[in-house]
């Protein structure tokens, strides 16, 4: 098979005429920021030292987001960051908690004859609409209480003992929920909620 | 020449997949193309060896600044319109492949490993435009709102804006759509995050093209199905990309 430059060409190209090659410098000013940055954040250097820039030694305040301890009320604003503000109480459960997924997962405990631990969370999770609804008329932003909190916690308890494959469509839909439920499990634990 | 990140602190979001897409279309619309992978497992490489498009060993060309970079691509493009360069993460010589391909492409694409590292950060610094692929049916987003936080931390330290896009990958192909993706496009419009409004779907082309190591113009339906239909969804796409690039080309010479 060999295969030439003029292969395939579309016959109805993009537009690329604006764009042309041509010397460029880099701008220095943004990647010593950007070494700063991951310097700052621990993020790993694959092969010793950093980039060529040199690095100032001035270090900007960090701004990574303390949680608030406060015994277990979960603001899902603070899980998802300072951009994380999400309208609509749905919108905001099915980050922490997807819906299908969950579902799945209640259904195999079902199937499995121990329920309880599901009839906690949905319990919590029907508390969590009533009181959602008024958070929603008002504007703010959901709130878990810590019965909503510890019911969470033990779906993400028994997720990380069993993994999520007998109850993920795909391991890929597994692996991506699995890292997202540690990371809620995290914060609740930075919260004050343990997960054992 | 146009520097396009594809970031996300999220392995597996479709990040390589959107790069080899987006360099494909802009490739098959004659347009010359230069893609930095920065993953180990060189995925953008082993295609481009067997589809029979060079690629340069970062780790294995001794560079030591930008100048010899512009030598080792000219060397290795030699007339191709499409190179892929390895650097196994190696975030010491990126900014000297960056600063190296302007001279010789159109566009350039980054393509981090899916974590947050250094390598990411720096092309992030350079890019004129980040594109953030996320997959809807999962919890992604606090790792979507992380990469845009990091961003927004080196564009206040720097000075430089940074623009980017949030995009759906392996999303539900137009009629159907979860309601989970839904509520995830209605969440993100409402939080006013720059959008684009073309999502990838998830499609069996866009896995063939690294199965078969072909470009998605070159699949055909033993290949894969829904070709037609693949293809149309990746040149809308790339269309609305280059499109929002030629904007800012637009203004900057205004
Ligand atoms: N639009 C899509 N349709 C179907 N499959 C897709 C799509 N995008 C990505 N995939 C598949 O999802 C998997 C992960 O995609 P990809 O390798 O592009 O992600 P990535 O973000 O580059 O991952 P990593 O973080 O490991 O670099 C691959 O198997 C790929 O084929
Ligand atoms: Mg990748």
């Amino acid at each position: 098979m060999s295969f030439n430059q003029f292969d395939n060409l579309d016959e109805d190209p993009l537009d690329l005429s604006f764009a042309a090659p041509q010397p460029r410098k880099i701008d220095k000013t943004a990647a010593q920021a950007a070494a700063e940055l991951s310097e700052q954040k621990g993020y790993h250097s694959r092969r010793g030292p950093a980039a060529r820039q040199e690095v100032p030694q001035s270090q900007p305040t960090p701004e990574t987001p303390k949680p608030p301890r406060n015994q277990g009320r979960v603001k899902i604003s603070d899980l998802l960051g300072e951009e994380g503000k999400i309208d609509g109480l749905k919108a905001q459960l099915n980050f922490i908690a997807p819906a299908d997924l969950i579902s799945r997962f209640a259904q195999t405990l079902r199937n499995r004859g121990e329920p309880s631990r599901w009839q906690l969370l949905e319990k919590s999770l029907d508390a969590l609409d009533r009181e959602g609804e008024g958070a929603e008329a008002s504007g703010d932003q959901l709130q878990l209480s810590p019965d909503m909190a510890i019911a969470l916690a033990h779906v993400i308890k028994r997720i990380s003992a069993e993994g999520l494959a007998p109850f993920a469509a795909d391991t890929a839909e597994a692996d991506l929920a699995y890292d997202a439920l540690l990371a809620v499990r995290r914060y609740l634990e930075e919260g004050g909620v343990h997960v054992r | 020449m146009f520097n396009i990140t594809i970031a996300n602190n999220k392995g597996g979001s479709g990040k390589t997949t959107t790069a080899n897409l987006l360099g494909s279309e802009i490739y098959a619309s004659g347009g010359s193309i230069i893609i930095l992978e920065g993953d180990p497992n060189r995925p953008h490489a082993r295609w481009a060896e067997k589809r029979g498009f060079p690629v340069i060993e970062g780790p294995k060309t001794s560079i030591s600044n930008t100048e010899e970079a512009s030598l080792a691509i000219a060397d290795a493009m030699n007339g191709n319109r499409l190179l892929v360069i390895t650097t196994d993460g190696d975030e010491g010589s990126v900014l000297d492949w960056i600063e190296a391909a302007a001279e010789h492409c159109q566009f350039l694409i980054c393509d981090p490993e899916g974590s947050p590292n250094q390598w990411l950060q720096l092309a992030v610094s350079q890019a004129d435009m980040v594109l953030i692929p996320f997959a809807p049916t999962t919890l992604d987003a606090d790792q979507v709102q992380a990469t845009i936080k990091s961003l927004k931390q080196t564009e206040r330290m720097s000075g430089r804006k940074i623009d980017y896009r949030v995009m759906l990958t392996k999303a539900s192909n137009g009629a159907v759509r979860t309601r989970d993706e839904n509520e995830l496009r209605d969440a993100l419009t409402k939080n006013n995050t720059p959008m684009l409004t073309v999502a990838l779907a998830d499609r069996p082309a866009f896995r063939g093209v690294f199965k078969h190591n072909k470009m998605l113009s070159e699949l055909d339906e033993a290949d894969a199905g829904g070709l037609q239909r693949a293809r149309e969804n990746s040149k809308a796409f790339a269309a609305e990309v280059i499109g929002i690039l030629k904007t800012k080309a637009q203004q900057v010479a205004a």
